[in-house]
């Protein structure tokens, strides 16, 4: 069987291609044909010629990307099946960032699955990750290794809640990615009753603004350049890794600091970052999920993409699943968050 | 521990010491009492459980974990003991467990066994278990200074005052001054420097039904000098300590004393009867003595502290009230009145200290169940690193002012982590002054918090003084210089 696939699903230097559709599947380099999974930079890269992605991928790649997200773009709802001559091709929720997509592939009754980046818990922000029984289960792997288990996002968040009772002067400065990770804070916060307005980064606003538009419900969001310094204080100010410096002294010297990212996880890499309030939030499957994932789908073959393959593939090689790793691949791994 | 260990971690990352006052204080105003008691415990460096070595870490570990998730996930960047807090399976419908409900992590005087690790980790969940770790590995017990802590205790309390938590000082308390302080907005390190004698250290003390017999489950150790044991009087007689040894033959005459008394189950410790300069070096003669001959037990007489009465004519006393319980003990003293038995404290001359932490529910009495003499801590600069190998630093020679010079003190064993290890040998050997052997000579730059039990006469030593049970807090900053005593305040100490 995994010869048949290989046959029509290879590996190139610009990423996964589908050869009966003719198309790449988040490709690394310029193609002609791209189906993206979802907008996080590592998938969505700029300069393809025709691009086949969820409506609210194409959303946010219009916004980061601008004329560069692609020169044709066409939009599948989830569950739309289109036909290539004798491939169908269809997307699935990857329950990982609004838009995110699993690319389900079938051709002369084999079925192969590129899941992008998922997770399995629950987020506001996006519909749920769909289980597919296939052939082949492309998975990734950012946190594939046995010591990254994620505690319930709910109670993270709660602590965050906690904190900004007990420091009701002090702004609350969380780092969070600009998308997905933030939107999903908002939502989490709304979820533990946090009802004031919530301050996003300038990077933000629009990302924001996509969401809503797309009928999730944040709430009060404001750009953080439109609050004075008083106004802050006992506030949530979300903004992108990085950003800090860049940031008013008023606000940075008095915040409390958190950071919301699955490699909080480890003590050393909590203490790397710095932040008073390190939350283990993240938006990829930690070890559990993605263990669970590889039984639900039943797959005879995993390729792992990206990030800790080593764990998957023993896990999978003890449990009669042939594992095969795909690092070769050039994506961007130094890019990947958490 | 489902409070705690958040809180623990939240403390652990938090980067003002004002942050971590207000988080502890919310914790203590949330917690049950004897939980609070505990936490306080474990937090102000009190650990009486040995950290489990990295080899019997790992031993245990290999019973729940393949070889390969081990060793990948340590190499994540997790420690060992971080690895396997995370990684040892939980098991089903684990929902957490008070802290209280962890006796095995306050067991003294003994090494934890791969018993002790599968207790703990049956009943805590994964979540819970970082928390652990910073327990076991004593990373806990630095956290927070003894003023910071005094400071979220003040604030705790105010917020309830008919709450849990009481606090003792030697002579006034300034609790009230310093709570003043707190709300004028003044900083703690002041107020706590001015108004709160440093070298008491938290101790707590828990309600005696608390305490378990037979099963070696003591919360807290007396610190005093002594053997615990538990004496049945027969017949026939027998002695037998916390590790389940038989000391009966160790001590003849106690056992003759209490040959005729009434069937009972006696909990204290053996003391020395006579005051020496090294209680201890006595004790440990008659202990390791291999026949007790009666020069021996002339030179090196010993006393039974009885605290109390477990078993008594058959009937078990361990669910009474520690109260009904007290009085039978001393019924029963007054019944039989052995001549080496006596009740706490017996050592004349010496009042019972009333320093430390009373952790109980607000409706009970304020009858003391148990006291515990406090550590006393101070700071010393450190003149010397003692290396094995010159890999691992095994001994910190630590040294106090005595007018413009420093004189050493006493060595203590260091507890570091890693990182503190790393770098402090590395700082150890770039500044080496002078090297002889394992011992590295270094200037007087690093200050070290450490506690002691008591201070005695020593003409030989440097200093003139020796204090006894010395034990490693924490490394401070260089900032911290100024809190290094004179030796002769600390001969004043012993007055």
């Amino acid at each position: 069987m995994k010869n048949i696939v290989q046959n029509w699903l290879q590996l190139r230097p610009a990423g996964l291609y589908c050869a009966p559709g003719d198309f790449y599947v988040d490709p690394v380099r310029k193609a002609d044909r791209a189906v993206i999974t979802h907008g996080h930079s590592d998938h969505a890269r700029p300069g393809h010629t025709h691009v086949l992605a969820t409506a609210e991928t194409h959303a946010v790649n219009r916004i980061r990307l601008g004329k560069r997200a692609g020169r044709h773009l066409q939009s599948l709802a989830y569950g739309e099946v289109l036909t290539l001559d004798d491939l169908k091709v269809w997307l699935v929720p990857a329950g990982h960032i609004l838009g995110s997509a699993q690319v389900v592939m079938e051709y002369q009754g084999h079925r192969a699955i590129v899941s992008g980046d998922y997770k399995r818990g629950s987020d506001p922000t996006c519909a749920p990750f769909e289980v597919v029984q296939c052939d082949v289960f492309v998975t990734e792997a950012t946190f594939g290794r046995p010591v990254y288990r994620h505690p319930d996002p709910l109670a993270e968040v709660a602590r965050l809640r906690r904190s900004l009772e007990l420091f009701p002067d002090r702004c609350h400065l969380v780092n969070a990615y600009g998308l997905g990770k933030s939107q999903r804070m908002i939502g989490l916060l709304r979820q533990v009753g946090w009802a004031g307005p919530v301050f996003v980064h300038g990077a933000m606003v629009d990302i924001c603004q996509t969401y809503q538009y797309f009928g999730v419900d944040l709430g009060e969001v404001r750009p953080l350049s439109e609050a004075s310094p008083d106004e802050l204080a006992g506030q949530v100010v979300l903004a992108p890794p990085g950003t800090v410096q860049g940031l008013p002294d008023h606000l940075v010297r008095d915040a409390r600091t958190a950071f919301a990212s699955g490699w909080m996880r480890l003590r050393k890499r909590a203490a790397t970052a710095g932040v008073d309030l390190p939350l283990i939030i993240s938006d990829h499957a930690d070890w559990p999920e993605l263990t669970r994932t590889l039984d639900d789908v039943a797959a005879e073959e995993v390729w792992v993409t990206h990030g800790e393959e080593t764990d998957l593939i023993n896990y999978c090689s003890r449990r009669g699943v042939r594992g095969r790793r795909l690092s070769d691949l050039v994506i961007d791994d130094a890019r990947k968050v958490g | 521990m489902h409070l705690f260990g958040p809180v623990l971690m939240d403390l652990t990352a938090a980067a003002r010491q004002g942050d971590r006052i207000v988080l502890l204080s919310d914790y203590l105003r949330r917690a049950e009492a004897k939980d609070a008691g505990i936490a306080l415990s474990i937090l102000a460096g009190e650990r009486p459980l040995a950290r489990p070595s990295p080899q019997r870490l790992r031993h245990f570990a290999l019973t729940g974990l393949s070889e390969h998730d081990l060793d990948r996930a340590k190499a994540a960047g997790a420690d060992l003991l971080e690895t396997v807090c995370l990684l040892f399976p939980a098991r089903q419908g684990v929902n957490g467990a008070p802290l209280s409900a962890l006796p095995m992590l306050f067991r003294p005087s003994s090494a934890i066994t791969n018993d002790d690790l599968a207790d703990l980790f049956a009943v805590l969940p994964v979540a819970e278990r970082a928390a652990l770790g910073e327990i076991l590995s004593g990373r806990a017990g630095r956290l927070m200074s003894v003023p910071d802590i005094w400071c979220a205790l003040a604030l705790a309390f105010d917020a309830e005052p008919a709450r849990v938590i009481r606090m003792w000082f030697a002579g006034e308390a300034p609790y009230p001054d310093l709570l003043t302080g707190l709300r004028a907005g003044r900083h703690p390190s002041d107020l706590v420097e001015r108004l709160l004698p440093r070298q008491f250290h938290p101790v707590v003390e828990c309600e005696a039904t608390d305490i378990r017999s037979n099963t070696g489950d003591w919360f807290f150790a007396e610190e005093t000098v002594g053997h615990r044991v538990q004496i049945v009087t027969g017949p026939p007689p027998m002695i037998v300590d916390v590790d389940g040894r038989r000391l009966t033959d160790k001590f003849p005459e106690i056992v003759n004393d209490v040959k005729n008394c009434a069937a009972a189950l006696l909990e204290g410790m053996i003391v020395p009867a006579e005051d020496s300069n090294d209680p201890g070096k006595s004790l440990s003669k008659r202990l390791s003595a291999r026949n007790c001959t009666a020069a021996l037990i002339r030179q090196h007489p010993v006393l039974f502290q009885a605290h109390d009465l477990w078993q008594h004519q058959e009937n078990d006393l361990s669910s009474e009230v520690f109260a009904d319980r007290k009085s039978a003990l001393e019924n029963w003293l007054a019944i039989h009145r052995p001549g080496r038995i006596a009740l706490w404290p017996c050592r004349r001359g010496v009042p019972p200290v009333r320093a430390g932490l009373l952790v109980r529910d607000g409706n009970q009495s304020d009858t003391i169940c148990r006291t515990i003499s406090p550590r006393q801590t101070a700071h010393g600069v450190l003149l010397y690193v003692k290396t094995e190998r010159g890999r691992a630093i095994t001994g910190l020679t630590l040294g106090v002012k005595e007018g413009d010079n420093l004189v050493p003190i006493g060595e203590v064993k260091p507890v570091f982590d890693d990182t503190e290890h790393r770098q402090l040998l590395n700082w150890a050997r770039q500044n080496a002054r002078e090297k002889f052997g394992p011992v590295i000579s270094v200037p007087a730059e690093y200050v070290v918090e450490f506690s002691f039990r008591s201070i005695l006469t020593a003409p030989r030593r440097k200093a003139g003084i020796q204090l006894v049970g010395m034990t490693f807090s924490k490394l401070c900053n260089p900032s911290a210089l100024n809190l290094v005593p004179d030796v002769s305040m600390l001969i004043e100490l012993r007055d």
